[in-house]
């Protein structure tokens, strides 16, 4: 028996018209310019109506209130799976920065991170909430919406299943962390996480 | 957004049609199964099938945002083995799925086994040979199949959604890999779906909805409108459907003989409407049991009823359609929603006059 594999060479070189089209410039957006500190900023809590969202940034709200003397309002958007069209000129106009959430599934995480780009292309610092299953998808839309960076905060998953008090716990975990990326240059390279396609 | 080059890239690779198939898998471009090289010869021959210039983009596809040039989804038609003449086929459901009401960039990334069904009507579904006939939704026919599947690997390719990093389906799910048929619109005594939703009768269209796989519904034995669609409520308003919680559109493909008995009762399609909507509905107590309760989007009213109050699956009985499809046989299915934040979309069949088919800005 013969023990040499046996490999097919390609017989000719083929030309394809790529079936990805062309590439869509997107105009590329920067990070809004940080927070210089918390105190007495206009906060904005704009939920998306998913399981224990509005548990989370009301714990957030609260806290913030407390350590910074920070003014809070919050938004609800009608539906997690579209964007938040309107809602996000009217926030930007009255906030100094945003906290958004949560991403933690399909439809939603894209819409979510989309809402967070739109944010910042206002001007308005904007930190997203999402989920360790669901951080790759969110960098990978916000850099389809044209963002090299982007502000998370990632919770373990699942998220939506949690009792109100671990609930609560994971905001208090993660507040300090909330306020230094409002306060911070930092974001992360939504690159990293993109697909190999984008 | 501007769209800089709209030339779509050629890309040389050392391979022949049969290694293709391995080089298309590992740059995403396949869906599992042999595609066809969209060599420049297979794509001009695509192009040669609409009076349109090759760069003339539908708009830019969700979420990935690239361009959906003819030259584009031409590519695609080729991969997935369409025969040209269904390419403005391919292109009139594109330019229906870029619709903003269809909701692309919520539908493409979810982790519902969503698919894009397609359903041609008019004068072009038989002479360009598309099946509504038996086994319509089943192997066999290439213009089905292949239409479908164009459908799919533009949404892949095109707007860059690919599992597992875009396409986030938990499951996936079958009519993931095509989903077309046209109706069977000689077995239909009413409108054909295209006519109701507003075009002439000869005006050949393409309809896109996003919704599951069908699911059956089986009744070899009533002989009154009541004993089929009570059986269709029941399916349709299975508690496992998106539909019960996030509203949503409905398509009942009825198959001819169900059809005829309907008709027989001198039931119109407004009647079937009507009875579902009636029907096809949970109690408020049965819907706070589990599944998706604490996550519904419901129309305020919904809560304004005690639980044993039965709530539909709709928000108005004109958001279910109704499509005949089939051969003999006395087997009909429903198509539930994604969700209700896409709708369903049409779009003319046109070999000329394409600027019509470009989408409206997002």
């Amino acid at each position: 028996m013969a023990d040499t594999a046996v490999t097919v060479e390609p017989a000719a070189t083929l030309r394809v018209v790529s079936p990805e089209g062309p590439v869509a410039t997107t105009v590329p957006v920067e990070l809004a310019p940080r927070l210089e500190d918390l105190s007495g900023r206009a906060l904005a809590f704009l939920s998306n109506t998913k399981p224990n969202i509005d548990l989370l940034l009301q714990t957030y709200a609260s806290l913030l209130q407390e350590r910074y003397g920070t003014t809070i309002f919050q938004a609800r958007k009608r539906n997690a799976a579209v964007g938040a069209g309107p809602l996000i000129a009217e926030v930007a106009e009255q906030a100094d920065a945003v906290v958004t959430g949560i991403a933690d599934c399909g439809a939603c995480t894209a819409q979510s991170s989309r809402d967070t780009v739109a944010f910042e292309r206002e001007g308005v610092p904007t930190v997203l909430v999402t989920t360790t299953a669901f951080e790759q998808l969110a960098m990978n839309q916000a850099r389809f919406a044209g963002a090299e960076r982007m502000r998370v905060i990632v919770l373990p998953h699942p998220f939506e299943s949690l009792r109100g008090e671990e609930v609560v716990a994971r905001a208090e975990s993660t507040v300090d962390r909330l306020a230094e990326l409002l306060c911070g240059d930092e974001g992360t390279d939504t690159g990293n996480h993109a697909d190999a396609s984008a | 957004m501007s769209v800089d080059a709209l030339e779509t890239p050629l890309v040389e690779l050392e391979a022949d049609e049969y290694s293709f198939q391995r080089v298309a898998l590992e740059r995403g471009w396949s869906d599992g199964l042999p595609v066809v090289a969209p060599t420049q010869e297979r794509v001009a021959a695509m192009l040669a099938t609409v009076d349109a210039p090759p760069e003339l983009s539908l708009g830019t596809m969700p979420p990935g945002g690239r361009a959906a040039t003819l030259e584009a989804i031409a590519a695609n038609a080729v991969l997935a083995g369409c025969e040209p003449r269904w390419f403005p086929v391919v292109v009139a459901a594109v330019s229906a799925a870029l619709d903003p009401l269809f909701n692309l960039e919520g539908m493409v990334p979810t982790t519902h086994p969503v698919s894009t069904f397609a359903c041609v009507n008019g004068p072009a579904a038989e002479a360009l040979g598309y099946n509504g006939g038996a086994n319509a939704l089943g192997p066999g026919n290439a213009a089905n199949a292949t239409t479908g599947r164009a459908l799919r690997l533009v949404l892949q390719n095109i707007g860059g959604g690919r599992s597992p990093n875009v396409d986030r389906s938990t499951q996936g799910g079958p009519a993931k890999y095509t989903y077309c048929a046209a109706e069977n619109e000689q077995a239909s005594p009413w409108l054909p779906l295209h006519a109701e939703r507003g075009f002439a009768r000869e005006q050949s269209a393409v309809t896109v909805f996003g919704g599951e796989a069908p699911a059956n519904i089986v009744d070899y034995v009533s002989k009154t409108p009541e004993g089929i669609l009570q059986a269709a409520a029941s399916t349709a308003s299975g508690r496992g459907a998106n539909n019960c919680y996030y509203m949503g559109e409905l398509v009942l493909l009825l198959c001819p003989e169900h059809t005829k008995v309907i008709a027989a009762a001198g039931w119109s399609k407004s009647d079937i409407r009507g009875y579902l909507f009636d029907h096809a509905r949970n109690s408020l107590r049965d819907l706070k049991r589990g599944g998706m309760w604490g996550m519904q989007y419901w129309p305020p009213w919904f809560t304004s009823v005690d639980d044993d109050h039965r709530l539909p699956m709709v928000e108005t009985s004109d958001a279910i359609w109704i499509v005949v499809l089939g051969g003999a046989g006395r087997q009909s299915s429903c198509i539930r929603a994604w969700t209700g934040t896409s709708r369903g979309v049409s779009r003319p069949i046109l070999t000329e006059g394409l600027d019509d088919l470009v989408a409206p800005a997002r």
